[in-house]
């Protein structure tokens, strides 16, 4: 029973501890900016941050950052913020971007046509395919599908 | 055959004279032919402003789009194809030509990369769409893409490229000429040149200043559509944080302005943009639908 119990509370401090990780990019302010109580440039302000203050990056509210820094924890403008290199940030409170994380390969598939692939080269030496233009209309989506889409998310019907 | 070749040679020798007059073969008849449209042609070649039709915007980019995807493949991720075509479609509505014939796709490749051809094509690469958390992330992109396409700059890009401005308004000339199988001869050269015009321009990509252009655009477009335009601010972030030593981003570097850069623009765009207080992400709609 006890052994149980504590399976249970090690996989849930395993999953606290990986969600906090992933909660906390690394990053740093790419000029001096001030660190915000509140995600609004009216909050009061908590301390004025260097430029290339290191921060952990939480979530996002509209165009503010909210950071934990040694200068105390608070808003920043996300604009003023640089993610670090090589840790592609998975924020907006998913965990999709883990993905991203893995370093990627590259896909160069041998076909009848030759290499392919989207480099520089492969595209000089690229041979038009019509099939595969041709399966694009599969999975093409009508205007009234498309309304019908964005209303079942909650967006507003489209104008233009 | 040769008939026809000996056709275009003469079109092609004619509008580059016509270049000098153009007005005085309007009315001129040679060999059967008349030579008002290639006059008009040679206008159009003189002046390199022309408009092109949109039937012949959508030819045009079915050949670039069919280029594109000889150097690709579409990924056999059929849920996801529907749903960046539902995404995508549902921004062309908030776009200023909701009436092409909007086709997107996603293209199986680890590089990070979007692109887009003439008529409505849009295509993201499997591994940029693997960067993003969320659906307006993806509006961003798809936005983005939508812009090239509605402002013309592909289109623009290969009709600049080696003539293909000429090859373009010398076929519709001899097209109004020809009949039977020579029409497919002459389209056969016709998806040639733009073939050929179409490798150059992916390769090289557009000027600087239309991606800046789309990149602004694709914030108000994804705006009016309703999604946080602020999520494309973090698609760039990812793009400026992964830009370097990494292959997957060699040619979207080669070929764009550097993330950094993008993002300052994008900043000062933001800031005379009004952006509403009920704009969405659509987090969990993403993940079920890429994930």
């Amino acid at each position: 029973m006890m052994h149980k119990n504590s399976g249970r509370l090690l996989l849930g401090s395993l999953l606290l501890s990986s969600a906090l990780l992933v909660m906390a990019d690394p990053g740093q302010t790419t000029v001096a900016t001030e660190l915000k109580s509140t995600p609004d440039a009216s909050g009061s302000t908590v301390s004025q941050l260097p430029a290339g203050q290191a921060v952990q990056i939480g979530e996002r509210k509209g165009a503010w950052y909210q950071v934990k820094t040694s200068q105390g924890e608070g808003w920043v403008r996300m604009l003023n913020v640089r993610l670090q290199s090589g840790a592609a940030r998975s924020g907006d409170s998913t965990m999709s971007g883990l993905a991203a994380l893995g370093q990627a390969t590259r896909s160069n598939t041998t076909v009848a046509t030759g290499v392919r692939g989207l480099s520089r080269k492969n595209l000089q030496q690229a041979q038009e395919d019509p099939a595969e233009v041709a399966k694009l209309n599969q999975y093409q989506v009508s205007a009234d599908e498309a309304r019908k889409f964005g209303q079942a998310g909650g967006l507003p019907a489209p104008r233009n | 055959m040769k008939k026809l070749h000996s056709t275009i040679k003469i079109a092609a020798i004619l509008s580059s004279v016509c270049l000098l007059s153009c007005a005085e073969m309007r009315g001129m008849n040679v060999g059967g032919y008349d030579l008002t449209p290639l006059a008009d042609a040679g206008d159009k070649l003189a002046k390199g402003t022309a408009e092109t039709p949109v039937q012949e915007e959508e030819v045009i980019g079915r050949h670039m789009a069919g280029t594109l995807l000889g150097a690709s493949r579409l990924s056999n991720a059929q849920q996801q194809q529907r749903y960046v075509n539902r995404v995508g479609r549902l921004l062309t509505l908030s776009s200023s030509r909701p009436q092409l014939n909007w086709h997107f796709g996603v293209l199986q490749d680890n590089d990070v990369n979007a692109f887009a051809a003439p008529g409505g094509y849009v295509f993201v690469t499997s591994g940029l769409l693997n960067m993003l958390d969320n659906e307006a992330q993806l509006a961003g992109v798809l936005s983005h893409e939508i812009a090239h396409v509605t402002h013309k700059d592909y289109l623009k890009a290969v009709r600049n490229n080696n003539l293909l401005g000429a090859a373009l308004d010398v076929g519709a000339f001899v097209g109004s000429a020809a009949t039977n199988g020579q029409t497919s001869q002459q389209e056969r050269e016709f998806a040639q040149s733009v073939v050929n015009a179409s490798k150059e321009v992916y390769a090289r990509g557009l000027d600087k200043s239309d991606e800046y252009a789309a990149d602004k655009a694709a914030l108000e477009t994804m705006t009016k559509a309703g999604y946080d335009p602020y999520a494309y601010v973090v698609v760039m972030q990812k793009l400026e944080a992964r830009a370097t030593k990494d292959s997957a981003m060699a040619l979207l570097l080669q070929t764009h302005p550097s993330p950094t850069d993008r993002l300052e623009a994008m900043g000062a765009s933001l800031d005379t943009m009004k952006v509403p207080g009920n704009v969405l992400t659509l987090d969990k709609r993403f993940a079920q639908s890429v994930h």
